[in-house]
């Protein structure tokens, strides 16, 4: 069995995952304020869960494309051609990714008590202490999930990652494209390997960060 | 320590009996304990928010020593985090992620960690430090909700109900370290109680919000009954005054 597939799932989903949270925080944190504006930004920013694969593939081959600004920009600034690459697929699951990290997290930033933070503003403390020392720390389990959802969703993406990436062998190849090339053969034993792979890695990423959030709950 | 400080505020309150006006005027001298009373709904805590920073007043204005906190005509409203009051809430909220200890040395404005060793050992907390508040009764939480405000010695210290979760003895053991604490430091207190009694026993004054004014009956029977009982609280002489909507009244019982 080629493994070469499956790494490149685990290092997109790994890598989106880790690229993404820094940036979901702050936005999380941002939106959590309030204001008139944050819902339709929140609103926005949920699109890509609701939004057919198809359709945000399509919206994402046509501003990745070198006749695109943002394509060609890119491509003239970095030499670089994103379109059947995987810097490409990676900018793609970057996107779709931003509502399965943004949303558990708001739940829990709203899920915090407000006078937690009031009871450190009393005491002199700015919104980035307040942030890094009170309210991240007490909303472990809701990052858990979030990094877990993301990474679920990452590893088993296919259709936007397919009309972006292509599905060039060793180069934007991953393991849910791989079943569907080996269905598409009739190679029914070898896609049953693979989705079992599949599979245990779902249930195994799954199960660990169930356990690490029952015991971060334990702990806090 | 604070010289002086005066309240003039005013605040629409919702409430489900729909919505009323709080009005508020007082005024402040240094080293005071003052006791705010009233039913549930009158206003107290608000107050005490509008005070701290933690929600505008309507109209009106906050001045303490010549600084101005809040003023609504000139657009002034410092922010809490520069207020530098001390506030004890109702339910604690005290970091859970935190043990007893980090939640003393998180609040520490300044430097002097020497005076969280102090206030453990006065509100004998030392054997706790290393507990995390879900490790801790009622009674064990609110002692560290009051020292984690005590460890900056703030010149205003606000106090929400702050020992009513607790039982009879324990209520009255922290009222005591209260007043060992107000006597040692001086520090401005307000301190807001549905409980006539307690705040007869350890206030110097009881400002009343609501509509109904208490009679001197009421009075009188929580001032006796506290003077008897509290031989070495305050002083042998029990003295404070009772100020409501359109009534005021200066007590002294020996």
């Amino acid at each position: 069995m080629d493994w070469q597939p499956f790494l490149l799932s685990v290092k997109l989903a790994t890598l989106a995952t880790g690229l993404l949270l820094p940036l979901m925080i702050l936005a999380a944190w941002w939106i959590s304020f309030g204001g008139p504006w944050k819902v339709a930004i929140r609103a926005l920013l949920t699109l890509p869960m609701v939004l057919p694969p198809t359709v945000m593939g399509f919206y994402l081959l046509t501003a990745l494309s070198p006749t695109s600004f943002v394509g060609g920009f890119i491509e003239r600034v970095f030499s670089l051609r994103l379109v059947f690459s995987f810097p490409g697929m990676l900018i793609a699951t970057l996107i779709i990714s931003i509502p399965f990290l943004l949303n558990p997290l708001l739940s829990g930033f709203e899920s915090l008590p407000r006078s937690l933070t009031e009871a450190a503003r009393i005491l002199g403390k700015n919104r980035w202490i307040i942030l890094g020392r009170v309210q991240l720390p007490n909303m472990i389990p809701s990052i858990l999930t979030a990094c877990v959802l993301t990474f679920a969703h990452a590893l088993g993406e296919f259709g936007v990652i397919l009309m972006i990436g292509g599905k060039i062998p060793g180069k934007t190849l991953v393991a849910s494209m791989a079943v569907y090339d080996l269905v598409e053969t009739m190679d029914y034993s070898g896609a049953l390997r693979y989705s079992l792979v599949l599979t245990g890695a779902a249930f195994a990423v799954l199960a660990s960060i169930t356990y690490l959030e029952r015991r971060s709950r334990r702990t806090v | 320590m604070i010289r002086e400080m005066k309240i003039e505020v005013s605040k629409t309150l919702f409430t489900q009996e729909g919505s009323r006006r709080l009005e508020f005027d007082l005024q402040i001298k240094a080293g005071e304990l003052v006791g705010i009373f009233g039913a549930s709904g009158s206003g107290k805590t608000t107050l005490l928010r509008m005070i701290a920073g933690l929600a505008a007043p309507d109209e009106g204005s906050i001045v303490v020593d010549g600084c101005t906190w809040f003023d609504s005509i000139r657009h002034i409203n410092l922010s809490a985090e520069s207020r530098c009051v001390g506030f004890v809430f109702q339910d604690h909220n005290l970091f859970p992620n935190m043990t007893v200890e980090g939640n003393l040395r998180f609040s520490l404005r300044h430097g002097f960690p020497d005076i969280i060793e102090e206030v453990l050992q006065v509100l004998g907390l030392s054997e706790l430090r290393a507990r995390k508040p879900s490790q801790l009764s009622g009674g064990q939480s609110q002692r560290v909700a009051l020292a984690r405000t005590l460890v900056n010695q703030p010149h205003l210290l606000l106090l929400d109900e702050p020992f009513s979760s607790l039982d009879w003895s324990l209520r009255w053991r922290l009222q005591n370290d209260l007043l060992d604490w107000h006597r040692r430091f001086g520090c401005t207190t307000l301190l807001v109680s549905h409980d006539l009694l307690e705040l007869t026993r350890i206030t110097s004054r009881i400002i009343h919000l609501g509509e109904t004014v208490l009679n001197a009956d009421e009075l009188d029977e929580a001032a006796v009954l506290y003077a008897k009982m509290s031989q070495n609280i305050r002083s042998q002489e029990h003295s404070f005054s009772y100020s409501g909507v359109g009534k005021s009244k200066d007590l002294t019982y020996s």
